[in-house]
């Protein structure tokens, strides 16, 4: 699905990530884990062409083909979707406007009204969301949580093959987490081959969506990869690496 | 919503009504008593314009889209007390564009509330110049004035001149003014869903120009399928 190779970039004269690899197959869920500051969100937002951001080497291949030269847009429409850590609030847009216009620019014809009221409503309905947050503006208003929900209704509207979730789970009530999970897993099932790019500090979300590999990144580069029982140690331990070296040497299960 | 036709230059409103504002005249006199007013007008390459507003109780509603008008004019007096003004300008231009306002809070406890958005192409550039008059004595007015131009020209004759005349301390006061590009994170958070640049472009322009109005849903759609098809 998503090759990363030897990926450098930098924002502002400050180099994020370094020689950075990561390879994700069809089907496969990836957690990314680190202290803040070490390059997650920057790692989603290169892969879906954030002008900030500037590639000096390396290569994202998506699918057998590299994106690098083609713009957001371009990305977006193969199949690529970033749930954001702070979605956007834009005024005067309204969400249907918004989903119908990207939706009729992903398929390349003017949407079907019917067909088009139709999944939004079950969307809606499916994330528990109120009626009237068709006609609001994009984000206007809403909670931290209503936010995240409302990027998960985008990714069912637009039915992407690689999503990235980019602390999908901060600003969220425990209720509102299960509705996201719940979504999220029912989206796996539909879509077999979809994989997914999940940056969290927590494991509450990967109770619901269980990873296939957890990565922990620092100073730009995956210093560790593991599987879920490396996400639970870390919540335990924290990013003390000699703990969970050791810990794991041992082959101790303590933490749980 | 069923409009009233304006077809005389001075208006007298004693009850609540919608009004359009089709044949352009130069000059409008609102005379609006106790009652609730909500005002379209639509104008594509008009002259001059003036308007005259009297609130004496009540509020009105004045949305204006216009499309390379040259100069607009408008005053508002504000007489007597929970009088209030609630002004939307949306201005396209190609052309040189002037558009003064000066609102007078003549009486205590009044409300008005400014917002000028515009967009500038071509040789289009835009003077809004907005002045909010609360006079010595007149106590616990609201005064607002925000406005916005997106210049998607190169030119740089753009201005703002958001004006605070208050002459008394028991005041909520604020103003807002903005000329520049499009916020690049907007953008780039509408085209991660897969919009073109020239769509999320224009969905922004929408949205600051007709979304904003305070008309219904209908309204809103035509005038956004005028904007899209005649006006862009």
């Amino acid at each position: 699905m998503l090759e990363i190779k030897d990926l450098t970039i930098k924002i502002e004269n400050k180099i994020v990530l370094d020689k950075f690899n990561l390879n994700i197959n069809d089907g496969e869920v990836h957690v990314i884990m680190g202290p803040n500051g070490v390059g997650k969100s920057s790692l989603t937002k290169v892969i879906m062409n954030d002008p900030n951001y500037e590639v000096i080497k390396g290569d994202i291949i998506y699918n057998g083909v590299s994106i690098l030269n083609f713009s957001t847009d371009e990305r977006a429409r193969k199949g690529i979707f970033l749930a954001m850590q702070n979605p956007l609030e834009i005024d005067g847009v309204t969400n249907s406007d918004f989903l119908r216009t990207a939706l009729s620019s992903k398929d390349k014809k003017n949407v079907n009204l019917y067909s088009f009221i139709k999944k939004l409503d079950e969307a809606k309905e499916d994330l528990k969301m109120p009626d009237e947050m068709v006609h609001r503006a994009v984000n206007k208003g809403f909670s931290g949580g209503e936010k995240k929900k409302n990027e998960i209704l985008q990714m069912k509207m637009l039915n992407p093959s690689f999503i990235m979730l980019d602390e999908i789970d901060s600003g969220v009530d425990v209720d509102a987490l299960k509705i996201v999970g719940d979504n999220l897993n029912n989206y796996k099932k539909e879509n077999k081959d979809s994989s997914y790019l999940i940056i969290t500090h927590y494991t509450h979300l990967l109770k619901y969506v269980k990873p296939d590999v957890v990565h922990v990144l620092k100073n730009g580069k995956i210093v560790k990869t593991g599987d879920y029982k490396l996400a639970k140690q870390i919540e335990d331990n924290g990013f003390n690496f000699d703990k969970i070296v050791s810990s794991a040497n041992t082959g101790s299960g303590q933490s749980e | 919503m069923n409009r009233i036709v304006v077809d005389k230059d001075i208006i007298n409103i004693n009850k609540d009504s919608n009004y359009i504002i089709k044949n352009h005249r130069k000059r409008y006199v609102f005379n609006v008593n106790n009652s609730m007013i909500n005002v379209l007008s639509i104008k594509e390459n008009q002259d001059d314009e003036k308007y005259e507003i009297n609130i004496n109780g009540g509020k009105l509603i004045l949305n204006n889209i216009c499309y390379n008008q040259k100069n607009l004019d408008i005053v508002v007096n504000l007489n007597s007390e929970k009088s209030e003004v609630l002004i939307y300008n949306s201005v396209v231009t190609d052309t040189k564009k002037k558009v003064t306002i000066r609102i007078n809070h003549n009486e205590k406890n009044t409300i008005s509330n400014v917002y000028n958005n515009g967009v500038t192409r071509k040789d289009g550039s835009i003077n809004f110049d907005v002045t909010s008059y609360v006079p010595n004595g007149v106590k616990e007015c609201f005064v607002n004035q925000d406005s916005k131009i997106i210049s998607l020209n190169d030119k740089n004759s753009n201005e703002i001149n958001p004006i605070l005349l208050i002459d008394e301390y028991d005041v909520e006061a604020r103003h807002a003014a903005f000329i520049g590009k499009f916020n690049e994170q907007e953008l780039f958070y509408l085209m991660s869903r897969g919009l073109k640049k020239e769509e999320a472009e224009n969905l922004l322009l929408n949205g600051m120009l007709v979304g904003t109005l305070d008309v219904c849903f209908e309204e809103k759609e035509i005038l956004k399928k005028k904007f899209n098809d005649e006006w862009r």
